[in-house]
């Protein structure tokens, strides 16, 4: 009268494949493998418990059976091989089945039913060998599960594994999808860094989360955004490059998942979340950007209790941070690229027309110039009075004036022109900075350099003429016995080299609500003049693909760095 | 002293620029675009020692077009170009072809003008040079030719 194991695995499977097809619901499918299960090897009841990864812990989700009263539900035991923790615990521990012929004799039997006299119980394995959870069988016959029995179980569990890791992944599909939704939607770039972090920490089960993006004009990375403690220290907390883990991702362009961190050669502590002893997982990852590493993004988990196993983050953590890591890494070239793109639109029109402006108000004021000369010419016969030779001399005067603002308007408008060749940027500077010296005899002048063979591709002239209108700036604001040093470097990260040329001085500095304005056409604070110097610079700058910033503490003098991608000499190497 | 043309169209310069070279005593004729210096060029008797066009008029080469009408009628004709702002370039092709010189209407601080007569001034001294090397030339060649001449009827 009892139908073959095979016949009967077959009638069971071919109903679960019809259950799959109408249940999209994972809950209501693990319920009917449940209670498939119970029919497929005649137990008397049983349960499928999933893992709280965090607490270390086996979660009694689903029964079916007699006998299961309300209070023996969401039961959880400790995931351990210590006996008497029930055998599903020793299951979840081991990732291997169990099959207990006597639980009288059991060491890790954990009793609930007084009938209970066999169990069998078989991990829910997901990818990368992580147990899931245990489905557990039980029967109140001694012996009443065999290998046949394991088998058929296994095969149950095994279709309850890919439907819990499917849901998982379909939550992280899901999630993704609504990020790269709030990504495109998020119109200021701070709000969606923030999201970031929020996001990452939600889906990686992270307690915090912190975003550090590479600042090449100080060559740091800089907390950007952050969810927990380090939230105040956002703009200010730094790595170098290479310093930390942090710092080690971002140099090498590599992942670091860890469990702690304490242990790691590479780790610091320079910027914690948590505490040392409370981080159970770490995870960092790099920002990538099309050409080079945008920054570092990093979560962490924190320990349920000082005595729960480490809550590692797994491959899917990594790939799921990957991908947010991706995105936000296009996010921000989009950004970029759009400012620029903005920027240069700007400055061609606004530049086009104070091209033609300038043209037409300077043959006019070459007009004025001529009337001004001819009716002086004409009157040098007579003797005039005191006040009408002031007044002429001014007018003359206003005219050349007239005459030098045309001209910083041209230049602003032809600071994105450039003429490109190699340029050896130690000698321009060194240059320059002699002749200031002779120049401003009452200054000192300061040169520092790390490395004496600095090609850039630029515009020599303009080069020159920017390097000089920081310089003059400088002096400009300086009295006796300031110093001005300037410094020329290389640096490299991700494989791109970078000249930086950082101009420093003792001078008053620049004032913390004016930083973001300076490099504004039109903004000044001298009287003569039309505010276009720093924009020139700046446009300058741009134009060769670089960064300028100011970088001084208010009071304690300015400081501008600029940067400018690397020209491997044609000589190469020292010269 | 010397016939100048001016050519600019902007009415107060050209009036400025006359009134400052008839001061040195030049002949001053003027016109305010390309083709009406083109005209007084092409119908001049003797032609001009000087032409003096601003380069960016009713097109950004109406200097270019006067400077070839100029050399057209009287190779030896000097030519200074004008520019305002954004035009040097331009100024620079014309130098390549055959002007004499250009000068740049703002200049901060430097009295254009005065410039603009000394240009003049020398302008007058390279077109007389130039005419006293043709003649040379001329009367240097005239005897050889004869000689040459005479050899071969022989």
């Amino acid at each position: 009268m009892s139908v073959k194991p095979e016949t009967r695995i077959n009638r069971q499977e071919n109903h679960l494949y019809r259950l799959w097809s109408t249940i999209s619901d994972t809950d209501a499918l693990l319920a009917a493998i449940l209670e498939e299960s119970l029919e497929a090897v005649s137990a008397t009841r049983g349960t499928i418990s999933l893992v709280d990864h965090r607490a270390g812990e086996l979660v009694t989700k689903f029964v079916a059976g007699v006998g299961w009263s309300e209070g023996m539900k969401e039961l959880r035991f400790k995931i351990t091989d210590e006996p008497g923790n029930s055998i599903s615990s020793y299951v979840a521990y081991t990732g291997r089945p169990y099959i207990c012929s006597d639980v009288t004799v059991d060491p890790y039997y954990y009793p609930m039913f007084p009938d209970t006299r066999s169990e069998l119980a078989i991990p829910l394995v997901g990818r990368g060998g992580r147990v899931l959870g245990v489905l557990n069988v039980e029967s109140e016959k001694v012996n009443a599960f065999g290998e046949n029995e394991a088998r058929v179980l296994s095969a149950l569990g095994s279709i309850a594994s890919f439907a819990l890791s499917l849901a998982a992944h379909q939550n992280r599909e899901k999630a993704l999808i609504e990020l790269g939704k709030e990504l495109a939607a998020t119109p200021d770039i701070d709000a969606l860094l923030e999201k970031v972090t929020e996001i990452a920490a939600q889906l990686l089960d992270a307690d915090d989360c912190s975003l550090f993006l590479l600042d090449k004009s100080i060559n740091r990375l800089i907390l950007r955004a952050s969810r927990g403690l380090l939230r105040s220290l956002v703009g200010k907390a730094t790595y170098r490059l290479g310093e930390g883990l942090t710092g080690w991702v971002a140099l090498n362009d590599k992942p670091v998942r860890l469990n702690g961190v304490v242990g790691d050669p590479r780790w610091k502590g320079l910027h914690l979340e948590l505490k040392p002893e409370e981080i159970s997982a770490f995870i960092a990852v790099p920002v990538r950007g099309r050409n080079e590493v945008l920054g570092v993004l990093r979560a962490l988990r924190k320990k349920a209790s000082p005595t729960a196993p480490n809550y590692l983050f797994s491959d899917e953590d990594e790939e799921l941070l990957f991908t947010l890591a991706s995105q936000l890494g296009a996010a921000l070239e989009r950004e970029e690229l759009q400012k620029r793109l903005f920027t240069m639109q700007h400055i061609a029109s606004v530049g086009e027309l104070a091209a033609r402006t300038a043209h037409m108000i300077g043959n006019k004021v070459f007009a004025m110039k001529g009337a001004l000369k001819e009716i002086e010419a004409q009157l040098s016969n007579f003797t005039l009075s005191a006040s009408v030779q002031k007044l002429l001399n001014s007018m003359e005067r206003a005219l050349y004036e007239v005459e030098t603002l045309l001209q910083d308007l041209r230049d602003f408008v032809k600071a994105t022109q450039l003429n490109l060749q190699p340029v050896q940027i130690v000698e321009l500077v060194r240059e320059l900075v002699q002749e200031y010296a002779h120049e401003f005899p009452y200054i000192q002048f300061e040169m520092l350099i790390d490395d004496r063979d600095v090609w850039v591709r630029g515009d020599p002239e303009k080069l020159r003429s920017a390097v000089s209108e920081l310089l003059e700036n400088s002096v400009h604001f300086l009295k006796e016995g300031d110093k001005i040093s300037v410094r020329v470097a290389k640096s490299t990260w991700a494989g791109q080299k970078h000249a930086r040329l950082i101009i420093r001085d003792t001078g008053p500095g620049v004032p913390e609500k004016l930083k973001e304005q300076i490099f504004q056409p039109f903004f000044t604070t001298r009287s003569k003049g039309m505010g276009l110097g720093l924009a020139i610079v700046k446009g300058i700058i741009d134009a060769h693909g670089g960064t300028i910033e100011e970088r001084g503490q208010e009071g304690e003098g300015a400081m501008f760095i600029i940067t400018l991608p690397v020209f491997e000499s044609p000589q190469g190497g020292e010269s | 002293m010397g016939r100048i043309l001016v050519v600019d169209d902007e009415e107060l310069a050209l009036e400025a620029i006359k009134l400052r070279l008839e001061r040195d005593g030049h002949q001053v004729d003027t016109a305010s675009n390309a083709a009406e210096a083109i005209e007084k060029i092409r119908n001049a008797h003797p032609p001009y020692d000087v032409v003096i066009t601003d380069m960016v008029m009713e097109s950004e080469n109406s200097g270019m077009e006067v400077l070839k009408a100029a050399l057209l009628k009287d190779v030896l004709t000097e030519v200074i170009v004008l520019t305002a702002y954004g035009s040097v370039a331009n100024a620079v092709e014309c130098l390549k072809r055959g002007a004499y010189d250009y000068l740049e209407k703002n200049i901060p601080g430097v009295d254009v003008y005065d410039l603009l007569a000394l240009k003049v001034e020398r302008a007058m001294e390279h077109r007389a040079e130039s005419l006293g090397l043709i003649k040379r030339l001329q009367a240097f060649q005239q005897p050889v030719t004869a000689q040459q001449g005479e050899e071969i009827l022989d």
